[in-house]
């Protein structure tokens, strides 16, 4: 706090002597008191923060920009939709971005190879485009360094208005062993732009949640795009062994790693 | 209760988060009790392995089929219950359950049978009695739109919920809450918190800054459960009230002390936490 924003505190305002944990967590800590109330800064902050998160959901994705980025990896894309005409829709609607379009449907039916694909890759809008426009590619980089080489992916399919559970349909119409769902979570207060990762074995339409395992929260700021290859990584290779996902499938894999930029002393702790 | 949403379902991160919340209520002598919301098979898991478990975890739902949705059935919560229970880890009481519901699961998993989502959460109340609970929530606006439109239909819900656990004598609190692609906002939060307090509400969530930085959603806040208790003349449990004047966290009068940069909780930090950081 400057002289200028110290002489301007309202008496009644009780700052916290723990703001050195908040380098620690983006959450909303030691945020300070006045009387057993919030300061009227966190208020308004708290006021911004949800416009932007709900900005998030509303933003269309730009699917050519990103189909650009990943055919730059070396990897063929292939566009669809869901039954889901438009965002509010789908916002209502679950059930038409669990389903894939008619016609995309007969497209993919066609497309389906006689041998299986390994592994398949599905990218969905879900509820925060932002998540997927500054995460998809660069998380599949990571995964095509360190994913064997002779695993077959085929081409990734990116899917407009998309719930989970489309990739699964998808997964189904074109012969996947296994299919790794990446899709935008809905977006916090204080992250607008998380991704999640979902892989299926054996997809098929009508699978459950209870048959997935998720890689939640990919981020800069939350779990790193490498570490997060290497986990999904870990979950393929025991899905492709057991053949069984899901709660079935235990995430024995390393501890997460969290990478914290610059890490404050604790109160008590020796240097 | 203390609870851990773990961002990660590994299970030696499991582990590691148990023993640390333990260490935490040891060595300040908290009366609570821990939990880690993980998927009730993982529990049983930890449980084998030896961690220290106060409370199993699980969602639950009104439907045979939702519930196989959620990978459980009634079996393996008994599981779940005896081998909790074996621990023997209660002083005061042996409800080692903590269950969460909410109105539109069975519907989201496509396991309603045509019935109504208020009718079908009062289902998954008679599932959670069955294992005596120590607390049960129903997270009410977790759902989505899709479900529970907006802040009106989230604030009907809650209430709906309240009188259903009070007619099935469970102890159910309620996480107020509400995500961000429905149309609710954190005004709408505050009023339904306030109509639960005054409906006797058996507890609210306490969530920094109200604001869910691992699950995405915004919930109710320590300040929040300051305010309801001011303005509704509510008191803490007992023996919680007793530990906060021991700490001097609270006053002889119930209000909260100011903490000063020599606090003694400050000076000791539990070990495990300072080598998670």
């Amino acid at each position: 706090m400057n002289e200028k924003e110290q002489s301007l505190k309202p008496e009644a305002l009780a700052d916290d002597p723990w703001q050195q944990l908040k380098g620690f967590t983006r959450a909303r800590i030691a945020l300070g008191r006045v009387g057993s109330s919030l300061p009227t800064r966190e208020v308004l902050d708290f006021g911004m923060s949800h416009a932007m998160a709900r900005d998030a959901v509303h933003l269309a994705l730009d699917m050519d920009q990103l189909a650009a980025g990943i055919a730059e990896l070396g990897y063929d894309t292939l566009q669809v939709s869901s039954s889901a005409p438009d965002r509010a829709t789908y916002l209502l609607r679950p059930d038409l971005g669990r389903r894939l379009s008619e016609a995309d449907s007969e497209k993919l039916r066609a497309m389906r190879s006689a041998s299986p694909i390994d592994l398949l890759f599905v990218v969905g809008d879900g509820l925060s485009s932002l998540a997927v426009e500054r995460h998809v590619a660069a998380l599949l980089a990571e995964i095509r360094a360190i994913f064997p080489a002779e695993w077959t992916t085929g081409p990734v399919v990116l899917v407009r208005q998309a719930r989970v559970a489309i990739a699964d349909t998808i997964g189904e119409l074109l012969n996947a062993r296994m299919v790794a769902m990446l899709i935008g979570e809905r977006p916090g207060l204080s992250s607008p732009d998380s991704l999640g990762v979902y892989l299926t074995y054996d997809p098929l339409t009508g699978r459950h949640d209870a048959d997935r395992n998720c890689i939640s929260n990919v981020r800069p700021e939350g779990l790193m795009y490498a570490a997060a290859a290497r986990k999904l990584l870990w979950l393929a290779r025991e899905s492709m062994r057991l053949k069984v996902s899901g709660v079935a499938l235990k995430d024995e894999s390393d501890a997460v790693e969290i990478e914290v930029q610059a890490v404050p002393r604790l109160p008590g702790e020796s240097a | 209760m203390i609870g851990i949403n773990p961002a990660t379902d590994s299970i030696p991160a499991l582990m590691d988060l148990y023993y640390l919340v333990d260490e935490v209520i040891n060595q300040y002598g908290i009366p609570t009790q821990s939990c880690v919301l993980t998927h009730v098979t993982n529990q049983i898991q930890v449980m084998e392995k030896g961690a220290p478990v106060d409370l199993v975890f699980q969602s639950i739902a009104g439907t045979e089929k939702a519930n196989q949705s959620f990978g459980i059935n009634l079996g393996i919560l008994q599981e779940a219950h005896d081998a909790a229970q074996a621990l023997k880890r209660g002083t005061v009481g042996n409800n080692v359950m903590y269950f969460e519901t909410g109105q539109g699961s069975a519907l989201s998993a496509n396991a309603n049978f045509g019935v109504d989502q208020q009718t079908v959460e009062a289902r998954a109340y008679a599932v959670a009695r069955r294992f005596s609970p120590l607390l049960s929530n129903t997270v009410v606006g977790f759902i989505g739109p899709e479900y529970l439109y907006d802040g009106k239909q989230i604030i009907r819900a809650g209430l709906e919920d309240h009188f259903c656990g009070k007619l099935l004598g469970l102890p159910l609190g309620c996480d107020v809450c509400y995500t961000n692609h429905a149309e609710a906002d954190q005004d709408d939060m505050d009023t339904l918190m306030t109509l639960l307090g005054a409906a006797g509400i058996t507890f609210i969530m306490g969530i920094p800054g109200a604001d869910d930085i691992m699950l995405n959603y915004q919930t109710t806040s320590f300040h929040d459960a300051l305010y309801l208790r001011k303005v509704l003349g509510l008191k803490p449990a007992p023996e919680f009230e007793q530990w906060l004047k021991k700490m001097n966290i609270m006053d002889e009068q119930g209000l909260v002390q100011p903490v000063r940069t020599g606090h003694h909780m400050l000076q000791n930090m539990p070990k495990n936490l300072l080598s998670a950081a």
